[in-house]
């Protein structure tokens, strides 16, 4: 049985071995009061501990990496993370200037037997020996000996040629098991069924839980979450948010697009907007540029959506226009419109070029006008750009990451006549590159239609190199056959391309690594580097643990026929999404799972929808009043966000002015929002459904522990009893503000009216200071971990 | 444990939380030294700037035109010879190094932080607040515009915004942050509900998971140094509706140098890459950035930074010699840079490049020119600049050792 896949089962059976079988975790078992981590006190929360086979062997916490290494990982953390992966995968694959030799090596792309067959070929040369009885053929080659076409890479003093020379003498006396290795899932406590189920609606579908999906977890347990996930994944929202986190992966929104270069020879009516008046003519350019632009994120949506296969992301044979873009690609009476001046609306739709000869098919985002021009070519990068964004966003790779550190690029341009074919500095990447940037041929540096630039004199179209069993033979002098762009494939090129790269099993890889992402909130680990250490060696156990589950997810997207919804189900419902609490007390542990679980500060596109489920209106600032979450101008960016051009990376560790939006936002919403919930008739409250003002002028506290747990629930998803600490907390604050404020208005020291802040409709005045009392306690809670973090 | 090593355990593994601070203590203001880097984005030509050429390499001006000001040459374009009279005599020049790379991304990871391979090395600001804030509650220690600014987990990154949305974030409790406009919520609310969060951390639930102690312990420690942000208003020039956007950013961040809520700050000036109309655009783009660097001077001195605060300029790397298609240039790995500040000797220049703008050998213990020598290289230059900045101690144990020795830059 996969190992992630079944978190209830996993971490159930985790539990039971260990023997403490305490039933406090809540796995399922209908008691809506157990197992969430919102419902128990800390003290009162069964612990999954006793002597599990994890944390209590491991022991010391001496600082001190454990002296016990397997061979395989050794080979694993050592010799491929540190090594050969850095220093030999780049020329020693498949696709490498060494790739027609004996050695070659896979990238792991998270499954196992990458890494099997990367040991197996070390063992091939590491038992061999040439002339030398006491150094294998691994140790020699990497020193520039035996004729190493990558001439010295290692020096025999350094710590490469340790680890070489280590693994190899292991494999005299080996080592296969190891009596303290630890369990990465065993005393790991899941969060309830609820708070999954809170999590995973706000973040996916814009919204709370509805109340009888909340019965269903209550009654069900496990058992009704992955179908009311099921049930929200077909909701609008699930496919906008997945648009949303691949944008930060492609960065369509960020191109720089000019509608005029598309030229209209190939769209005569591309322009059709010239004819009209201002100021309509001024806001349809806006709406046809958004149309453009913006359908790069809606080919995701519509795939995501109609359940597509997500392979389509290069295969789909359309592309996507809103009223606008249709009319300037003619297509706009092809389609039905529910409303033809909403330039939110999306169909599908194949454009055709006025009077060519030949039409170039859609091969999904890649021939997509925005993607070609947010990765523009130019007339010296002739489409490399693209080809290095393609080979990145499809199949993972970095080719940067192949650039040799020790090159020396003056002295190789002043040797070379073609350096980028001829010189293995430039080589290493040109080879990957150049192929697939000639595959671009048809799309000009700007998007417009062919002819465009491609490199010459180097690398052909092609995906594959020709076998060739000799690597002393110099790049110039090998031959290209079999893997050559077909003649006949010239004008869907692209589409050539996107079946290549689908039947590569690292798009399955790479496309369930961006699925993680998105659900996660942050990148897949990558290896650690550097000297084993407790730390790192923690850190090895976690990236291990998560390239098994991203295999897991693999096979899940691939069997599904490459579905998001079955696997963003599949990672929801593993412990790297709901993994809350452990067991153990070890320095070994919190290394091993510094990574595991949720707990991501929100986004600010989170944020602003979190607060629009909760309270029914968003954060907005005088005068404008617009989402300021969301308006670059104002704090999207400030809050981590990115803008897709300047701004391509999140910020996913907050600091202090991020801290001071989130104060910000604590005291404009609460401030707005209580006023505007007493302003309501009470069938029509979110937050004050059965109470007023005066109800809370008195002592009642009974009235205001109940109304505390409901907001506890609402606002931070925690279902506490009446009495329960955190009600005490939140029952002083609300006292002590309300007590305080009314002592101030009683001397005059603060004013009875709320102000244009914190008025609203029929609430102007706060005589008793109880709406203010209530702001502060929805300040607090929006300042909470609870709250900004998902 | 202090944020600085809080984040950077929980970027490698182990979290291990030492006792929560308390929101009734009051945050102090940073007032240690300073970094401000300036990036030309883009990758300029130091041909038509500091390592001019001339006739077959510029179509600008002769080779004979050159013009010098105390041991520096500079190409007699736009702006140059005003900039050079004026801060010859404090800056240090390094021509002629060797930046190993011409891709945009690998040259600015490489010039920033002085490692060349993608290894988390943090830039050298970013390394240098996060050495410098140990210990304080400076909200916004690594401030950053945009560029390479890889922090190695070591510290937060701030990107900052217009001044009028970072007056509302200071004075939050105010409506757009206005100290005469209506209150969101009166101060002593804002009291108890510091103390509500007080309450609430401290009964954090037992037994989570690292990550989410780890996430607690940022969130708490960040909300502790807001009260610090409204102190930068202070300190913004009143004629900040007339500057531009360059001038807007250094202002924004020397105003929060001052404050004491930053320690260093990466600001740019764009649209270097001038692949096409080199000349008719490059001009500019360097008077541009001339003009930045003097205000930023000006700005510093103004406020009275300039005795704490180092100045770094450089690039990804220059231009090639040759004019390519539609007049541009391309990269070409060299590279030069500008120092500027406390403990560093101005009027010098240090490396050269010959008549094809290749970066010359240096004897590197006495940077003297030598054939048999070595290249100037990133590593050597940021090797100095820890020494001479007091990092190099704080990179090792931070596991940002640089591979190559330090060069006498700062002798």
């Amino acid at each position: 049985m996969a190992r992630y896949i079944d978190a209830r089962a996993t971490v159930l059976s985790a539990v039971l071995l260990a023997g403490c079988g305490s039933g406090s975790s809540g796995q399922g078992d209908g008691d809506a009061s157990s197992g969430s981590a919102e419902t128990q006190p800390p003290d009162s929360r069964g612990t999954t501990g006793g002597e599990t086979d994890g944390a209590d062997e491991t022991g010391s916490t001496t600082g001190e990496p454990s002296e016990c290494l397997t061979d395989e990982r050794h080979f694993a953390w050592e010799v491929w993370s540190q090594t050969l992966q850095t220093k030999c995968l780049a020329c020693h694959s498949d696709q490498g200037l060494a790739s027609a030799t004996r050695f070659v090596l896979r990238d792991d792309n998270g499954d196992s037997a990458a890494l099997e067959a990367n040991y197996a070929a070390f063992i091939d040369l590491a038992t061999e020996y040439e002339g030398d009885d006491d150094r294998p053929v691994i140790l020699r080659k990497p020193l520039g000996e035996l004729g190493h076409g990558g001439g010295p890479v290692i020096t025999e003093d350094s710590a490469d040629y340790r680890r070489l020379d280590e693994a190899a003498m292991r494999l005299d006396a080996p080592t296969t098991e190891c009596a303290d290795d630890l369990d990465f899932l065993a005393g790991v406590e899941l969060e309830s069924p609820y708070a999954t189920l809170r999590r995973f609606a706000l973040n996916f579908a814009y919204r709370l839980p509805s109340a009888s999906e909340i019965a269903r977890v209550d009654e069900q347990g496990e058992a009704a979450l992955g179908d009311i996930i099921e049930e929200m994944m077909d909701e609008e929202a699930f496919s906008d948010r997945t648009a949303e986190g691949f944008n930060d992966v492609f960065l369509t929104e960020g191109a720089a697009f000019n509608i005029a270069g598309l030229g209209t020879v190939n769209h005569p009516t591309l322009l059709w907007f010239l004819e009209l008046p201002e100021p309509e003519r001024g806001i349809a350019l806006g709406c046809t540029s958004d149309g453009i632009v913006l359908a790069g994120n809606a080919l995701i949506k519509n795939i995501v959506s109609e359940n597509e296969p997500f392979s389509n992301v290069l295969l789909a044979d359309y592309t996507m226009v809103n009223p606008f873009s249709a009319r300037s690609f003619d297509v706009f009476d092809d389609i039905t419109w529910t409303d033809p001046e909403d330039p939110e609306e999306f169909h599908p739709a194949q454009l055709h070029f006025s009077g060519a000869e030949t039409e170039l098919p859609h091969a999904g985002i890649l021939n997509n006008y925005i993607y070609l021009d947010r990765y523009q070519s130019t007339p010296t990068n002739v489409n490399r750009a693209r080809a290095r964004a393609f080979l990145l966003h499809f199949l993972g790779v970095d080719i940067l990451q192949f650039s040799p550190e020790n090159s020396d690029p003056l002295a190789t341009i002043a040797e070379y006549e073609n350096p980028v074919r001829d010189a293995s500095d430039c080589a290493i990447c040109h080879l990957a590159v150049d192929p697939i940037a000639g595959v671009f041929r048809n799309y000009q540096s700007d998007a417009a239609r062919y002819p465009g630039p491609v490199p010459e004199d180097t690398f052909p179209a092609g995906f594959e190199l020709a076998s060739d069993d000799d690597e002393t033979v110099p790049v110039a002098e090998r031959t290209w056959t079999d893997g050559l762009l077909p003649a006949s494939r010239e004008f869907d090129a692209l589409l050539w391309l996107g079946e290549q790269a689908v039947a590569d099993p690292r798009f399955a890889t790479t496309m369930v690594e961006h699925i993680f992402g998105i659900v996660l909130g942050r990148p897949v680990l990558r290896a650690p580097s550097g000297e084993l250490t407790p730390q790192t060696q923690g850190a090895f156990l976690a990236y291990e643990a998560q390239r098994e589950a991203l295999a897991e997810f693999r096979d899940v997207f691939v069997d599904s026929n490459y579905s998001v919804k079955a696997v963003v189900k599949a990672i929801v419902l593993s412990p790297f999404y709901r993994a809350r609490f452990q067991d153990a007390d070890s320095d070994e542990a919190d290394a091993m799972r510094f990574d595991l679980g949720a707990g991501q500060l929100m986004t600010p596109e989170q944020l602003h929808r979190k607060i629009l489920a909760i309270f029914g209106d968003s954060f907005q600032t005088y005068p404008a009043y617009e989402d300021a979450l969301m308006e670059f101008g104002q704090y999207r960016i400030l809050y981590g966000g990115i803008d897709s051009t300047e701004v391509t990376e999140r910020i996913g560790e907050p600091n202090g002015l991020m801290a001071g939006i989130q104060q910000l936002v604590a005291n404009n919403v609460s401030c707005r929002q209580v006023s505007r919930e007493f302003d309501r008739p009470p069938g029509e409250r979110l937050l004050f459904a059965d109470v007023e003002l005066s109800t809370f002028t008195g002592a009642d506290e009974d009235q205001v522990r109940d109304t505390l747990v409901h907001l506890h629930e609402r606002v931070i998803g925690e279902r506490l009893a009446p009495d329960d600490p955190a009600i005490d907390i939140s029952y002083d604050l609300f006292t002590r503000v309300r007590d305080r404020g009314a002592q101030e208005l009683a001397r005059g020291g603060v004013s009875l009216s709320l102000g244009r802040p914190c008025e609203a409709g029929s609430i102007v005045d706060d005589p008793d200071y109880v709406v203010r009392a209530w702001a502060a306690v929805l300040n607090y809670q929006m300042q909470s971990f609870e709250f900004l973090y998902q | 444990m202090d944020r600085r090593t809080f984040l950077r355990a929980l970027g490698a593994g182990g979290v291990a939380l030492a006792a929560s601070p308390s929101l009734t203590h009051a945050a102090e203001p940073y007032d240690g030294p300073l970094l401000l880097t300036i990036n030309a984005l883009g990758g300029w030509d130091v041909s038509n700037f500091c390592d001019p050429k001339g006739t077959a390499m510029n179509q600008r001006y002769d080779t004979g035109d050159i013009e010098s000001a105390g041991a520096m040459n500079y190409a007699p374009l736009d702006d140059n010879a005003a900039f050079f009279e004026r801060f010859h005599e404090d800056m240090l020049l390094l021509n002629g190094i060797d930046m190993k790379t011409a891709g945009h991304t690998e040259a600015a990871r490489h010039v920033w932080s002085g490692v060349q391979a993608d290894n988390n090395t943090p830039s050298l600001a970013a390394l240098f607040a996060a050495h410098h804030v140990m210990g304080s509650d400076a909200p916004t220690p690594f401030i950053s515009y945009g560029g390479f600014s890889r922090t190695g987990d070591l510290v937060p990154l701030t990107r900052l915004g217009n001044p009028l949305t970072l007056a509302s974030i200071g004075l939050h409790e105010r409506e757009r942050g206005i100290p005469n406009q209506g209150r969101y919520v009166d101060d002593f609310a804002l009291e108890e509900i510091y103390a509500a969060r007080q309450a609430r951390h401290d009964a954090a639930p037992t037994g989570e998971l690292p990550r989410f102690r780890a996430q607690r312990a940022t969130l708490f420690g960040n909300q502790l140094t807001v009260p610090l942000l409204r102190r930068y208003q202070e300190y913004m020039p009143d004629v900040n509706n007339t500057l531009d956007v360059w001038q807007s950013q250094i202002a924004t961040s020397l105003a929060c140098l001052k404050a004491g809520v930053g320690a260093s700050a990466s600001v740019y000036v764009s649209d270097f890459d001038t692949h096409s109309n080199h000349e008719e655009l490059h001009g500019p783009k360097l008077m541009e950035l001339l003009a930045a660097i003097t205000f930023a001077i000006d700005r510093a001195g103004e406020l009275d930074l300039l005795e704490r605060m180092t100045i770094v300029i450089t690039s990804e790397f220059s231009r090639t010699p040759e004019y390519g298609l539609n007049g541009g240039k391309d990269h070409w790995p060299n590279n030069s840079m500008l120092l500027m500040g406390p403990g560093i000797t101005g009027n010098r220049v240090i490396g050269a490049t010959d008549e094809g703008l290749v970066p010359r050998n240096l004897n590197l213990e006495t940077l003297e020119l030598d054939d048999a020598g070595e290249r100037l290289l990133p590593g050597h230059v940021h090797a100095a600049l820890r020494e001479h900045l007091g990092l190099s101690e704080f990179g090792r144990d931070t596991g940002f050792d640089l591979s190559l020795p330090s060069v006498p830059l700062f002798a």
